[in-house]
């Protein structure tokens, strides 16, 4: 049995011969095709043989059937090939699907057995990996959820192997129940291979338990109980297979428990019975180099250090010298010198400081020859110990250079790595690191360098384009982007399908793409093009030719984001749809979001919903921003960019009326806007909360029925969001009137396409979360409750009169009351103005309501205070009119053309229509002497003030006029008339068509 | 250059119509082998014509059609010729023109001896120039010389067609097309279904896919009930698929192709190789380069013991490699078919 080191390396060696040949299929073409790819390592090839591999004619039933596990098999082998740490986690994450499904499906398929251990080794492998992680760079422990994710994946394959392992026994069990006589060679060959496939299983249950324990924080309860465990299954096991090597390696293995539990006594003892046995056979011997290394462990453990140079240094002596590079006998060398380090930085070394250092020296550079356990670890070592050597070697030809570049680099990446656990366990060795961080990446440039100039037609192609990719690399992490992007390209260009290929071209793309936004923010439009250009060249190439790579979608984003700078919407759209279908979603999101605040600009520029290019911008977007949205809903997480589209997704959908389909795209808890308040990464983002609070309150109170509690915290939501300074308040204040405009517009909506109904139950569900909110009383900001207020009174005036009462009522309400708070403390108000206006709003509300004579107290209150504001003046005289008009009262008719409540110096302070022609004629005549653009402005304001004003006024006589008799009357129509035909006289146009017109209709009356 | 044309059709055409003229057998030494598509006859071969050979056999005599041999051991002929036939059957032309030209014609007493000697020649060099190992001018003229001068070979008819792929290959279509109608003025249906089928491939080669289909169709008209037309009519319904495909019929050819797969016998390589090269033809009309990628490939990795087959998928591959920008495995398919097929005519394409 090919027992080897660790539990990953028997598992792959596991079922290699359970193939498709003990499924008792005969010749299968398909599989010899498929067979014969996978032997060239053309796993690509395959994989899309095999997703159409229906079309395959001489594909089977049987293999067909199988499809899907070959599939996954294919993906596995893919990800290894994969050099892209992205693109790998995907394969492997779509292997585990496939086989997981393959099994599930097909439970008594002779390949279950197949797709269930190639499932066990998968997810192995993966819980492996996560641990390593953990361990590598999180020695503290502070990776829980790591840990948490290894011990899932660990104990999933553990499931896995059971079922493996059940699923053997009926096969033996079958085979045990056939008579002697039909136990032919084959039948026995079967069993043997299941005995030993048996052995393979259940050693790795017990080791998957043992790797299980390093899930759990070192000392802690659970780890030990698991430990335990494990350490019971190697017992059994070495009973088992007594004197066979499994049997040994149980051995081994339960010493490893005990060690990892603090139990070096029993751990040496262990090791020891081990290393007592006889060593020749070549596999046995690797098993003792491991027993002589782990002795060395427990030797550290109890500070013992020369047992342990002792040990190693013996066994190291006595080895053959092909076996010194081999893995286990590397680490017994890492351990050594382990050993030595701790002699030295004890003071122990007894004069032999310099001897030592050099052996250490030694000793690591060997482990980081090879490729192993130890490797990084010792060269991260040999970077800290100051022996890497970044000093230049001459080289001779281009192997020589290839080889030196390599090395170089692979100690620069040591350094990066004990640059970063420096950080935490040695921060004084940082800068130094660094530096030799930066020496190595210098000298590895040269090294490739010179292997580029040593390159001709006897280097192999791969390794000549593998140097100019370093090469490349290093020139961008140096700073020297034009030769980086240079080099890139060239190898993107030359040679399209090295596994170097792709990401040379991302090197360019970073290269260009930075380029690209520096430009753009130096508003620099030579540059801009020039950098527009060259990023569109090396995307479009990637596009093209690594279309399924995740490097083209970041590619395609870009080149979207070129056409929609130029407005070239079809070609953005073009450029999507030549995305494959299962990476198109995310660019899908980007574009719809991009088309939405196109569509937002266009509309703030003044183009109407209904132009052809905003409703087109619309349609497209919502269709993408769906599509989109849909893909990153299987995310777990989003970017800040994919959580803005999404919360643009949300706009859409309340600009269409899809209420329901926006909450619920709001409060997806893991990639709706709202669940991305809380995280951290997007504190930063004040905009992002402010839009999403803003979004969320409309959605709140536009489902039906309205959630009235969450729009309540909404709102407070938004006013944290939104921040406490005056110019914060007035951006609130400016969003809850957009937002009552809002909904004000969709009542009107609602109501002038004859939706009546609909439209009462969306102002009845907003009154009522407006009475709730009201009900808030003192806890509720001024801003809050004016806004609150004015939506009422906005909603009365936008529904018909029997509709209307309640709405009014209820402003009129919150209008009182926030004059009683601030009559009872006027701190609560931001500022006297704030109360007049109020006053103001309240007065309107009354006028609404027909409530006349309050209506005039209430604006006369403020003209008390404020006599010289016209709107103010308007509005009382509008009142009086109005009141004048409705009650027949020819009084307030002339009250409200000549003035009323006369002061102290003989003024009305109520100044009626003629004064204010009069104040509006002079503040005209007075504004227009200036001719800047602001006076202009203002004195056109105040030229239509005066037309109101005799508008006004003439419509108030002709109204007394109505009411009189007789001569009175005949005066009274005579005024009106001669009045119109004067201001012809002196203003021929009368102000403009519109006043035109207004005042013909009048005459034509008066003339009647 | 025109009056030479029309002059060597007209030559061609007489060798056909006048089948009875028969060599005179000269008296010999030893058995004629006829190697058939089924079997062997020996006994003397009494007289050969364009369309056949008579052979007797105690005092019988009997018709072979020319169709009907691979290949005829002529007694008295020099040992080498059969190591030189074989050559020609791995493709090796240009060490059985190095055989051939070892010879000494002079030595060769029997006349049908000597056809069979300027035969090997010819088809050594027309081949080669066919590779693009020769000259395409010199071989025309060896060619045409040999049916100016063995008028009663049964080799003629194949050297029409071989004169008419060399003409195809000088780009000269009209006058390759002439030659392979000429086929068609033999009695025989096989000549008239492989005239058929001939023109048919010129024409799918120039893009006249309705054209072409009428041709398969009449192939396979006149291959029907004739055993001898068997490989005909296999090859008429593969092209004509491919033409199918290429009249935008993608479906319905690509589905006779893989009908024409399953039917095969799973020993008979060549014939699956061919059905996999036409498959990927027709995925190369329907624009599909993935899967004719994969249908190439079925032929280079499952039935490269074909070797023409092999060399066609080869040369299909390394157009489609680099189609899917992947130039290094395009050179590699290069690479194999200048290396393992350095003389096959899919070489010089």
């Amino acid at each position: 049995m090919a027992c080897r080191t660790l539990g990953t390396a028997i598992l792959l060696l596991a079922f290699s011969g359970v193939g498709r040949a003990s499924a008792g299929q005969g010749e299968d073409r398909a599989d010899e095709f498929l067979d014969k790819l996978r032997e060239r390592g053309w796993h690509d090839v395959a994989l899309e043989y095999l997703e159409h591999a229906s079309d395959d004619p001489l594909a089977t039933p049987e293999f067909l059937s199988r499809v899907e596990l070959e599939l996954a098999i294919t993906r596995r082998n893919l990800a290894r090939q994969s050099i892209s740490g992205n693109e790998r986690q995907a394969l492997l994450a779509a292997a585990t699907d496939g086989l997981r499904k393959f099994a599930a499906k097909n439970p008594d398929s002779p390949h279950s057995l197949i797709a269930l251990s190639e499932l066990g080794n998968l997810l192995a492998d993966q819980g492996l990996t996560a641990l390593k992680k953990v361990e590598q760079l999180s020695p503290q422990g502070t990776s829980d959820q790591l840990r948490k994710e290894a011990r899932t994946s660990l104990e999933e394959a553990v499931s896995t192997l059971e079922q493996v392992e059940g699923s053997i026994a009926v096969q033996l069990d079958t085979l045990a129940r056939a008579k002697l006589g039909q136990l032919n060679k084959e039948l026995l060959k079967q069993k043997q291979e299941l005995e030993d496939k048996r052995a393979e299983v259940r050693f790795l249950l017990a080791n998957l338990n043992y790797e299980k324990a390093r899930t759990y924080p070192s000392d802690s309860a659970e780890r030990r109980e698991v430990l335990e465990a494990a350490a019971a299954g190697f017992a059994n096991l070495q009973k088992e297979y007594e004197n066979k090597l499994v049997g040994f390696y149980a051995q081994l293995y339960e010493g490893r428990c005990y060690q990892d539990m603090g139990d070096y006594k029993e751990a040496l003892e262990i090791y020891d019975r081990l290393i007592s046995q006889p060593v020749g056979q070549a596999d046995f011997r690797k098993l003792i180099a491991r027993a002589v290394r782990y002795r060395a462990e427990c030797h550290f453990a109890t500070e013992n250090y020369d047992q342990a140079i002792e040990e190693c240094s013996e066994w190291l002596d006595r080895s053959r010298p092909e076996e010194l590079t081999q893995a286990e006998w590397l680490a017994v060398a890492f351990r050594l010198a382990n050993a030595y380090n701790q002699k030295l930085e004890s003071g122990d070394a007894d004069g032999n400081v310099s001897r030592l250092r050099t052996e250490v020296r030694r000793l690591l550079r060997e482990v980081t020859r090879q490729p192993g356990e130890f490797q990084n670890e010792a060269r991260a070592a040999l970077a800290l110990s100051g022996g890497t050597g970044v000093k230049p070697i001459e080289v001779k030809g281009f192997a020589e250079a290839f080889a030196a570049g390599k090395t170089a680099l692979e100690q620069m990446g040591s350094a990066q790595l004990a640059a970063k656990l420096a950080v935490n366990n040695n921060p004084a060795a940082v800068s130094d690191l660094e530096q030799q961080v930066h020496d190595n990446r210098e000298v590895a440039i040269g090294y490739f360098e010179s292997a580029v100039e040593f390159g001709g037609a006897e280097v192999p192609q791969e390794d000549l384009v593998a140097a100019r990719y370093y090469l490349s690399r290093l020139f961008w992490e140096e700073g020297r982007r034009s030769e980086a992007a240079a080099l890139g390209l060239e190898i993107a260009q030359q040679h399209p399908d090295s596994p170097y290929a792709p990401t040379a071209a991302q090197v360019t793309l970073a290269v260009y793409e930075r380029l690209f936004l520096e430009a753009q923010a130096a508003k620099k439009p030579d540059e801009l093009a020039e950098a527009t250009e060259d990023l569109r060249e090396i995307a479009e190439l990637i596009v093209d030719r690594w279309n399924d790579s995740p490097a083209a979608v970041t590619a395609t984003n870009l080149l979207i984001s070129i056409s929609l700078r130029e407005n070239q919407f079809d070609e953005a759209d073009r450029l999507l749809a030549n995305l494959p279908a299962q990476t198109r979603g995310l660019a899908s999101l980007n574009l719809g979001g991009a088309l939405w605040t196109r569509y937002l600009q266009l509309l703030a520029e003044g183009k109407g919903t209904t132009d052809p290019t905003t409703a087109e911008l619309k349609t497209r977007s919502e269709k993408l921003l769906a599509e989109g949205y849909r893909a990153v809903s299987e995310n777990s997480q989003v970017s800040l960019s994919q959580a803005a589209d999404v919360l643009y997704y949300v706009q859409l959908l309340l600009a269409i009326g899809d209420a329901d389909q926006a909450l619920t795209v709001l409060e997806n808890p893991t990639i709706g806007p709202l669940a991305q308040l809380d995280r951290k990464e997007f504190s930063g983002s004040s905009a992002f909360a402010l839009e999403a609070s803003k979004a969320a309150l409309q959605v709140y109170l536009s489902v039906e029925p309205p959630q009235e509690k969450k729009a309540i915290a909404m709102m407070e939501r938004l006013e944290e969001a939104a921040g406490s300074s005056a110019q914060a308040q007035k951006r609130l204040t400016s969003i809850y009137v957009n937002l009552s405009l809002q909904l004000q517009d969709e009542i009107k909506s609602l109501t002038a396409s004859g939706n009546q109904a609909k439209a009462r139950g969306v102002a009845a569900a907003f009154a009522s979360l407006l009475e709730r909110v009201a009900q808030r009383g003192d806890s509720q900001s001024w801003s809050v409750r004016t806004w609150l207020a004015e939506t009422s009174l906005q909603l009365g005036a936008s529904l018909r009169a029997a509709d209307s009462v309640r709405y009014l009522k209820q402003a009129e309400k919150a209008y009182r009351d926030l004059l009683a708070a601030a009559e009872k403390d006027p701190k609560t108000a931001p500022s006297e103005l704030a109360i007049l206006a109020v006053r103001k709003k309240l007065g309107e509300c009354l006028l609404a309501q027909g409530k006349y004579a309050p209506a005039v107290e209430q604006f006369t209150a403020v003209l008390a205070d404020k006599p010289n504001f016209p709107e103010l003046q308007q509005a009382t005289a509008e009142a009086l009119q109005q009141w004048g008009t409705s009650e027949s009262d020819p009084k307030k008719l002339e009250e409200a053309i000549q003035g009323t409540q006369p002061q102290a110096d003989g003024k009305n302070l109520v100044w009626g229509w003629l004064k204010m022609a009069k104040f509006a004629d002079l503040a005209k005549r007075t504004t227009a002497m200036n001719k800047d653009p602001a006076s202009t402005a203002k004195a056109a304001k105040y030229d239509n003030l005066y037309f109101d004003a005799r508008f006004h006024a003439a419509q108030a006589r002709l109204a007394a006029a109505k009411m009189a008799t007789g001569q009175q009357r005949s005066q009274q129509l005579n005024t009106v008339r001669q009045s119109i035909e004067t201001l012809k006289q002196l203003y021929p146009d009368l102000g403009g068509p519109g006043w035109q017109q207004k005042f013909d209709s009048l005459l034509k009356e008066a003339q009647e | 250059m025109k009056l030479l044309q029309r002059t060597a059709a007209l030559i061609c055409l007489s060798f056909l119509v006048t089948h009875s003229i028969a060599l005179p057998s000269q008296a010999q030494t030893g058995i004629d082998r006829v190697q058939r598509r089924n079997g062997i006859d020996s006994g003397e071969i009494t007289g050969t014509t364009p369309l056949g050979v008579t052979i007797s056999k105690g005092g019988v005599t009997s018709q072979i059609p020319a169709e009907e041999i691979r290949s005829i051991s002529f007694a008295g002929e020099p040992p080498q010729f059969n190591a030189i036939r074989r050559a020609i059957g791995r493709g090796r032309f240009d060490s059985a023109l190095e055989s051939v030209e070892k010879l000494d014609p002079a030595e060769l007493a029997r006349p049908e001896v000597r056809q069979e000697f300027e035969f090997l020649s010819a088809t050594c060099q027309g081949n080669l120039a066919l590779a693009g190992k020769g000259n395409l001018k010199e071989a025309l003229v060896t060619v045409g010389g040999f049916l100016s001068t063995n008028r009663t070979s049964y080799h003629v008819p194949e050297m029409i067609e071989l004169q008419g792929d060399l003409y195809l290959a000088a780009g000269e279509s009209a006058a390759a097309r002439k030659k392979y109608e000429t086929l068609a003025k033999a009695p025989a249906a096989y000549y008239k279904a492989r005239s058929a089928l001939l023109v048919g491939q010129l024409l799918q080669r120039e893009g006249d896919s309705a054209g072409a289909i009428d041709q398969f169709d009449a192939a396979l008209e006149l291959a029907k009930g004739n055993t001898a037309s068997d490989e005909v009519a296999t090859a008429a319904t593969m092209q004509r698929a491919v033409s199918l495909t290429s009249k935008g019929k993608s479906q319905e050819g690509i589905d006779t192709i893989k009908r024409l797969i399953v039917a095969a016998p799973s020993d008979d390589t060549q014939l699956l190789a061919q059905g996999y090269n036409a498959l990927g033809a027709c995925y190369l009309a329907a624009d599909n380069p993935r899967a004719a990628r994969d249908a190439f490939l079925h032929v280079d990795l499952l039935f490269p013991a074909a070797p023409d087959e092999h060399a066609e998928a080869l040369s299909r591959l390394v157009s489609v490699w680099n189609q899917l920008n992947q130039p290094t495995r395009a050179k590699d398919a290069e690479q194999r078919l200048r290396e393992e097929y350095p003389l096959s005519r899919w070489l010089g394409r």
